[in-house]
């Protein structure tokens, strides 16, 4: 039961627009906090480790919403809702993709062993543009 | 709660993402002009939207505001709401004298949403 993204939504993601996640806490409120995001087709791909506050929170819950904003007109912006499957990177392939990505080199610090790629399933994607 | 740092993250033109929780607790977000008011953290909304349905059902809130200059920089601020009706729409207005530099068009069923921060964090501040 998969969502796909429009092109004015692929666009948003692919630029260097910085995205918001919330998370479910273990006492079941709402979590939420600023990364990098890349996209492979209309999955959302972004990076962490398990141990994080995050991480911690999506192996309990693997529910996400993602909402990304156009920094240069932020009446624009999409939420992406779905469910997260993981898949370890201890190389650290995703972090150097999105520093390349956004900052234009590798991440160039060591990631730990249990740095993860997650991956963002859609089920639903609400896009907002108000002039 | 707030310090000089997180407070001009407030008080600039940047934008807020507001995460609340759906009937089958899974998260929503979505993206807020917000200001602050002392300790609170205050934005506007209509009755019936999601984001109104899903705070009377559960009033606990994350938000997150990016400073817009420096994206590396943001808050995030957790906490309860309470609500009340704006029927003048007194807060939109002034919001969208902030952000928009021009007054808000007329809409029924404003509301004011006040966050009652427990918890304040800042990442990336110089």
């Amino acid at each position: 039961m998969g969502s796909t993204l429009p092109d004015s939504a692929r666009a948003l993601i692919d630029a260097k627009n910085f995205a918001t996640l919330a998370t479910v806490n273990a006492d079941g409120s709402p979590h939420s906090s600023v990364l990098w995001i890349t996209r492979d087709g209309d999955d959302l791909l972004f990076s962490t480790g398990l141990g994080t506050k995050k991480g911690a929170n999506l192996q309990r819950e693997p529910r996400v919403s993602i909402s990304v904003f156009d920094l240069a007109h932020p009446y624009h912006y999409v939420e992406v809702r779905g469910t997260v499957t993981f898949t370890p990177d201890p190389e650290g392939t995703l972090a150097d993709e999105l520093s390349l990505k956004y900052r234009g080199h590798p991440w160039n610090r060591p990631v730990t062993a249990e740095s993860n790629i997650v991956r963002v399933t859609p089920n639903r994607v609400f896009e907002h543009n108000d002039e | 709660m707030f310090t000089d740092s997180t407070r001009a993250v407030f008080d600039g033109k940047n934008f807020g993402t507001v995460a609340t929780l759906n009937a089958d607790g899974s998260p929503h977000t979505s993206v807020v002009w917000v200001r602050l008011d002392g300790d609170d953290v205050l934005f506007s909304t209509l009755r019936g939207r999601k984001k109104d349905r899903n705070l009377a059902r559960d009033q606990r809130v994350s938000i997150t505001v990016v400073d817009h200059e420096n994206p590396y920089h943001y808050v995030e601020v957790r906490g309860s709401v309470t609500i009340q009706d704006d029927p003048a729409g007194e807060l939109i207005q002034e919001l969208s004298q902030k952000y928009f530099g021009k007054p808000w068009k007329h809409d029924e069923g404003r509301i004011i949403v006040r966050i009652s921060p427990e918890h304040v964090y800042e990442r990336g501040a110089h």
